[in-house]
């Protein structure tokens, strides 16, 4: 396996969570995809020794805000106003309160409602592996169908769950003060 | 793995494919190779690894049918007041270098149930040390009780992410953990990969540094967490081997004869209560008692 799962388990409990919040933040940039800042962004940080972090997600958006600056610098034709915007951006207007870290109830309800919402056959075969603890070769027994559909319907159980993360409902997602062409103070 | 795929898409098929068996040494080249490919292909891979540790959570989900945790009693009014009034630990707040604070628990004759912090509740058995912060509990030596969802859990060797109940026991020589309710999943600080145990299985680190794994059944479960409500449940020990509990709970010591010594009594005692343990001891296997302000003696 790769890396070390003591960050798997670190990105699962304080990034993850919080991603969509990012996300929503770097949506705000031209000319930036979205999706590669984000798994750039995991690679970095899995090289990252997490004992200094004491601040994952502020971690988590110094990451991200550096990564755009490196593709503003390296893309010749970016706007100036958008290079300005990342530079002035004051991370800490982005920082969720104490109060709207995610929680584990509220990933629970999270994970609750994703699992609800992921097709029948799909959903079954997750259940049984996940929630139930069964192995593949078990729930290929239990339900009657091949290992290998057992391997098809986690995976696309898993990119369902993944992409429920990136676009976690909007109802959900922590609040982000100040709009584009943020008029507070910046730190630099 | 289809080549036409997203990168998450194929994470994700290698995730699952992970999760099916290990793989070939071809399969793992691919892997390997894919990865290098591109560092987008790496960062979603770490992500999807990521997703899947987390929908661990997912377990909390099932209802529990632990039949077995309705036979532990509730401690008796007495022992509850007895526990409260020799309680004696020392909670410290031991602010770190980070934002984050450290609570540092000791026991000495007590057992210790901790307020729930941080989504975590501790049960210490006497003579037990333990560190508690935000991000992990650190059982340093002793024998401590851990439920909780999805938090990390340390002995010196081990490390658990523990969805459920944890009993976690660090000694100078050994150290284990048994899984009493849920799941944990476990590993040792330099082995990346993680086992998945369920309840009943215990994980121990022998004096070599192996690693044993076991199954205990229920009414050993039962027995193991008899202390966590004050009692005792002796079924195997000899009278030597129960004084010797008893005597780490209590002030007053129980001192048996070498006659006495290697006989068996079993039952469920309260460990707050040396004085029955030694009624016992005379009605059952026929001890001579005498007692003064510090001691019973049986002979």
């Amino acid at each position: 396996m790769l890396g070390d799962q003591h960050y798997s388990y670190w990105f699962a409990k304080h990034i993850l969570p919080n991603e969509h919040v990012v996300r929503t933040w770097l949506g705000r940039f031209p000319q930036i995809e979205v999706d590669d800042i984000i798994q750039e962004a995991y690679v970095i940080m899995a090289e990252a020794e997490l004992d200094n972090i004491s601040n994952p997600i502020a971690y988590f958006y110094t990451v991200c805000r550096n990564l755009i600056l490196k593709h503003y610098k390296k893309a010749r034709i970016v706007e100036i106003v958008a290079l300005a915007d990342v530079q002035n951006d004051l991370l800490a207007d982005h920082m969720p309160s104490l109060e709207a870290v995610a929680d584990a109830r509220a990933e629970l309800r999270f994970l609750n409602s994703v699992i609800q919402r992921l097709p029948e056959r799909c959903r079954n075969v997750f259940i049984d592996r996940k929630i139930n603890g069964f192995t593949q070769k078990d729930c290929a027994k239990n339900r009657g169908i091949s290992e290998n559909s057992v391997e098809k319907q986690l995976a696309r159980a898993l990119l369902s769950i993944s992409k429920f993360y990136a676009q976690r409902d909007k109802s959900q997602a922590i609040p982000i003060r100040g709009g584009v062409g943020n008029d507070k103070k910046s730190h630099s | 793995m289809t080549k036409k795929a997203t990168p998450d898409q194929i994470a994700a098929e290698w995730i699952a494919r992970l999760d099916r068996r290990q793989l070939t040494a071809e399969e793992d080249r691919l892997l390997q190779n894919w990865i290098r490919e591109d560092v987008r292909h790496k960062g979603a891979f770490l992500r999807c690894q990521a997703i899947w540790h987390a929908t661990n959570r997912a377990q909390a989900l099932r209802s529990p049918a632990a039949d077995w945790s309705q036979r532990r009693q509730l401690p008796s009014r007495r022992m509850v007041v007895s526990t409260a009034a020799a309680a004696f630990f020392c909670a410290i707040f031991v602010p770190s270098g980070t934002t984050e604070a450290k609570i540092f628990y000791e026991t000495h004759r007590n057992i210790l149930h901790t307020p729930e912090k941080w989504r975590r509740k501790l049960i210490l058995d006497c003579h037990t040390k333990v560190e508690d912060s935000s991000c992990d509990t650190r059982v340093i030596s002793g024998l401590c009780y851990v439920t909780a969802c999805d938090e990390l859990v340390k002995t010196a060797n081990l490390r658990f992410i523990v969805n459920g109940s944890l009993l976690v026991s660090q000694g100078q020589n050994h150290e284990s953990g048994v899984v009493i309710n849920g799941s944990a999943h476990v590993w040792r600080r330099s082995i990346s990969d993680p086992k998945c145990l369920t309840t009943g299985t215990r994980i121990t680190v022998t004096s070599r540094g192996t690693l044993r794994f076991s199954h205990l059944d229920k009414d050993e479960l039962v027995r193991l967490l008899a202390w966590t409500t004050g009692q005792i449940a002796l079924e195997t020990e000899t009278i030597s081997e129960a004084a010797d509990i008893f005597n780490r709970y209590n002030q007053k010591q129980i001192i048996s004869s070498f006659r006495l010594g290697d006989q068996r009594l079993s039952g469920l005692f309260d460990l707050n209560r040396p004085d029955i343990f030694v009624q016992a001891a005379r009605s059952i296997a026929g001890a001579r008692v005498r007692e003064d302000a510090h001691h019973f003696y049986l002979e």
